[in-house]
């Protein structure tokens, strides 16, 4: 059995003891409607979260031009400097914030080792830091952010080199090692808080993601449901291939970190303690691996889902007295390190599932779509439902004013 | 004009038929596309006033049942999105309507049906809570609004605090000194009685989809904090049974706060043509919350350096025409604790200047001044010494004074402080003013440097050279003394009150003089002869001046 299948295994036993979720009932009885309904809800609320290729080719077009004024600003060699998509951005997870306040983007900007000094991490670090001096970059943990004031994105620029190439330099000491798995894609980024390099794997681990997510679970046919084949059959164009709700990996993902961010909203856990991104991915991806190793199959999208979303939460390793969330393609590195230190992180990720296994229960259980529509807002902070875009010749064409006319200040400070 | 504009009106392809109109405003229905049911609303009609032309604004109404549905309607229905820029913007009236236009289906409309609108409820989430408490409002309602001291802090805490029977009002806060002050201040002899205080952080502000509707709600979102667990106050907090204290729990945003009262508390009775109704409420009631927090209400949240004056403790010698005020606008800038000293009583000749009035004639007047700026600032604690400077330093000491302010004018009190300064290091501050208050002047003088260096430097300061006909002193045996203005003295309250707060603030590391210096047509209103000293002479055109100098 692979590791992921057991875990899965252990995950499913776990369930079977727990007596609140209901969840799991949608499953094993015959609710197709209320299947399909949630299908419908839920395909159109990823289609309202999910952000638009045209700002990710956006953000593209940024960092090949940052690079290549670091490049004549460092009097490097063309081709020294290669721009790498990394964390949702390149995992097709990313999502618009509920508020439509800026989100991040985040790429590794791998440099040639062979133009800059490998023995000192900091150094490097500084250097690439330096010469984004004109986009002001703001220091983190392993980037530098810099903001466009017309744009909706963040970048995160973390400088990056090969991995390999590192620790070919004696003596030199690299947190972490990489994962068996894609360790040919492993990367040296600079861990500022320690000062010393450390190992990442973001293409690593964004194959991993696309590699799981083609595996095949489900075999559902939209002629199995009436209400669905039409529904699909409305929105154009559809690829013929295409079935709702098929990338179903991902769109769990989207799924999820929407909820964590309204649940923020409505109060239900706060802002400081939310549960990362990436141990959201990570715990669903590992589930659809052992769910995929386990050879499962599933006949309609939303009992996948309903799978994943029941047992994530019951994917968490207890490694001795501590969490792990191990990274599956950095050895060594735990996204939950943070929950053994502080607890609180471990008491709020549990809030949050509780929380969506209720509210996915709830809107199962309504009835009316009036109420449904309602519950579906609350929840997501959308509906999903979008009009056509505005038409041109409303009229308002004619007697465009030719000057810009203001209403004057009406109020003076008194 | 008009004729072009009735048949702009009749060809407009988004304006429909006109509706009939009682109070002689034009309506006019506009066209709609096909909407989803989540997103449908019946109508919007184009509403123009019958003086468009000269003074209204047109404006868009929507069904009354929008409000809260939709961001920007009112609870009348009329959208609040701008858009016509009215008759004095300088537009004619088809431009305007255009405008008008323009901003319904371009900033209202179209992202409306897109969902590019939905996150606007939380910008505005204040207005759209208290329309939503509007809404609810009754009569009958034990509790209307709730009035919090404190600080959002990062954990919830639950709490006794005080509710006023009649206003029906809560002050909570767990800062009983300042709640007490709040109390004094609000209360206005009114019951009091204990209620039941949660108050719970969150991260935003709460948007009216997912306002709590039932008391389940409520408990959900504080049984999630890990205070709460096993929790014994939160235990009594969640008997519904309660009858002996109202149950409010307050959820703090950054910036605002949501209320609400829980069901049970103590019944209400209300007397209505002879008979008795008492009524106890069974409802989740929502309520508004003000503010009355020091970082809201000495800078709005947008001055932070208010903050830590609050641990201030100020020194004010000399409440008259110049300290009066001056006290007062401290204890509005955040400054905890204020002594004043002066052994003068309030008498009838101070009035138009002070900021004490009739009701104080013949009464200390750090007494008066003190119970007014108690009342009005519950954040300052005044505290009144009723004798001189002198008699007050034979029994007190400088050592919890953080800034010394000299308001009197007289040399004897800048003498006697200077030497005190030499063993209590403390920030002093001189400030005085001409007569007829040509001019004012401050001098800020941080640890370390003194007034005297030989002599008393006050007259070298000066910016008018004055004949001798003109008393420069309040004579104690003439009432013949030049008088002035209160709002000619206001400006040397700004200035002396700005340099108060620079030392309380600790920005003055060297000794410098600040001065207000009106210009030499306000001299000559007052004495033909009088002229400014060569450093202090104002341009002429220019009404005045404020120039900072090295001491």
């Amino acid at each position: 059995m692979s590791k992921y299948q057991i875990l899965v295994e252990q995950a499913k036993n776990k369930r079977a003891l727990q007596t609140e979720s209901k969840l799991y009932q949608y499953l094993t009885e015959d609710h197709q409607n209320e299947l399909d309904a949630l299908a419908i809800d839920l395909s159109a609320i990823n289609n309202h979260i999910k952000v638009d290729d045209e700002i990710l080719n956006d953000a593209v077009i940024d960092y090949g031009l940052i690079s290549k004024k670091l490049i004549k600003k460092l009097s490097w060699p063309d081709e020294s400097i290669h721009i790498l998509p990394q964390g949702s951005s390149s995992t097709k997870t990313l999502i618009n914030s509920p508020d439509s306040s800026k989100f991040d983007i985040d790429a590794v900007c791998i440099v040639d080792a062979s133009v800059i000094d490998v023995t000192d991490p900091m150094k490097f670090y500084e250097l690439i830091g330096d010469a984004l001096e004109e986009w002001k970059p703001i220091p983190k943990k392993r980037c530098w952010t810099i903001t466009f004031s017309d744009r909706r994105y963040y970048l995160d620029f973390t400088p990056s080199t090969q991995l390999d190439k590192v620790r070919e330099v004696a003596e030199t000491y690299v947190q972490y090692e990489p994962g068996h798995k894609y360790s040919e894609k492993a990367l040296a980024v600079v861990d500022t808080p320690t000062e010393k390099w450390k190992t990442s794997n973001p293409e690593g681990f964004s194959d991993w993601i696309t590699n799981q997510s083609e595996r095949l679970l489900l075999q559902w046919r939209s002629e199995d449901s009436t209400a669905l084949k039409e529904f699909s059959e409305s929105i154009t164009p559809v690829p013929d291939q295409e079935v709702l709700l098929s990338d179903t990996l991902r769109i769990a993902i989207r799924l999820l970190k929407r909820h964590r961010d309204m649940s923020v909203k409505r109060g239900i856990i706060q802002s400081e303690l939310k549960p990362i991104s990436i141990i959201i991915v990570t715990l669903l991806t590992k589930c659809y691996e052992g769910l995929a190793d386990m050879s499962e199959v599933y006949t309609h999208p939303i009992k996948l889902l309903i799978d994943l979303v029941d047992l994530m939460p019951h994917m968490l390793e207890e490694r001795g007295n501590d969490y792990w969330v191990s990274n599956p393609t950095v050895s060594g590195e735990n996204f939950s390190e943070k929950w053994n230190t502080n607890s609180d992180l471990k008491r709020e990720f549990d809030t949050w599932t509780r929380q969506v296994k209720s509210d996915l229960v709830d809107i199962m259980d309504i009835t009316d779509d009036a109420d449904r529509s309602i519950k579906i807002k609350q929840v997501f902070g959308c509906t999903g439902a979008k009009a056509t875009d505005p038409p041109t010749g409303s009229g308002l064409t004619d007697n465009k004013p030719d000057k810009l006319y203001k209403a004057p200040a009406t109020k003076g400070l008194a | 004009m008009l004729l072009d504009f009735d048949a702009y009106l009749a060809k407009h392809k988004c304006i429909r038929k006109e509706l009939p109109s009682s109070n002689g405003t034009r309506r006019f229905e506009l066209k709609l596309e096909k909407m989803i049911p989540e997103r449908k609303f019946d109508f919007a009609i184009l509403e123009i006033p019958s003086d468009f032309a000269n003074s209204e604004v047109a404006k868009i109404r929507l069904p009354k049942n929008c409000a809260l549905n939709i961001p920007h309607v009112e609870s009348d229905g009329l959208l609040c999105i701008g858009g016509d820029p009215g008759p004095s913007s300088g537009a004619s009236l088809i431009p305007r309507l255009y405008l008008l236009l323009d901003s319904f289906y371009y900033k209202f409309y179209y992202p409306w049906l897109n969902g590019d609108l939905d996150a606007d409820f939380e910008k505005e989430a204040m207005n759209y809570w208290s329309l939503h408490c509007n809404n609810i409002l009754t009569s009958l309602q034990p509790i209307k609004k709730i009035y919090t001291v404190d600080n959002r802090t990062g954990s919830p805490v639950i709490y006794k605090s005080t509710f006023f029977d009649n206003d029906k009002i809560v002050i909570a806060g767990k800062d009983s000194k300042l709640r007490e002050r709040y109390i004094a201040s609000l209360g206005k002899g009114d019951t009091v009685r204990n209620v039941l205080v949660a108050e719970v952080p969150i991260s935003y502000p709460f948007t009216p989809i997912n306002y709590p509707k039932h008391e389940d709600d409520i408990y959900r979102l504080l049984k999630s904090r890990k205070e709460f667990d096993n929790n014994r106050d939160f235990k009594k907090l969640k008997v519904n049974t309660h009858r002996k204290n109202h149950r409010i729990v307050i959820f703090k945003a950054p910036g605002c706060s949501f209320g609400y009262l829980l069901p049970g508390g103590p019944p209400v009775t209300k007397t209505k043509n002879r008979s008795t109704q008492s009524t106890s409420n069974n409802k989740l009631i929502p309520l508004k919350v003000e503010r009355l927090d020091l970082s809201w209400i000495t800078g709005r949240d947008q001055l932070p350096e208010h903050i830590p004056r609050q641990n201030t403790h100020v020194l004010v010698i000399g409440v008259g025409a110049l300290g009066s005020p001056v006290v007062e606008q401290l204890a509005k800038s955040g400054v905890g604790k204020i002594s004043i000293v002066d052994y003068d009583n309030f008498n009838a000749a101070n009035m138009s200047r002070h900021s004490l009035g009739a009701d104080s004639i013949g009464i200390s007047k750090v007494k008066a001044l003190s119970t007014l700026v108690n009342i009005r600032s519950p954040s300052c604690s005044v505290i009144p010494y009723n004798q001189s400077i002198r008699s007050w330093l034979d029994k007190y000491s400088l050592d919890d004074i953080d800034v010394i302010i000299d308001l009197t004018g007289e040399p004897e009190v800048r003498l006697l402080i200077d030497n005190q300064r030499r063993y209590f290091m403390k920030p002093f501050l001189i400030s005085w003013m001409e007569p007829y208050v040509t001019a004012a002047h401050a001098c800020l003088l941080p640890i370390g440097s003194f007034w005297l260096e030989g002599a008393d430097r006050l007259e070298s300061l000066q910016a008018v050279e004055w004949p001798d006909n003109v008393y420069q002193r309040e004579p104690s045996c003439s009432s013949q003394f030049q008088s002035y203005t209160s709002s000619a003295a206001l400006y040397s309250v700004g200035l002396t009150t700005e340099a108060a707060l620079d030392l309380i603030d600790g920005n003055i590391d060297k000794p410098i003089v600040r001065h207000w210096i009106r210009g030499k047509d306000f001299l000559d209103e007052f004495h033909p002869e009088l002229k400014h000293r060569d450093w202090a002479t104002v341009e002429s055109g220019q009404k005045g001046m404020m120039i900072e100098r090295e001491l």
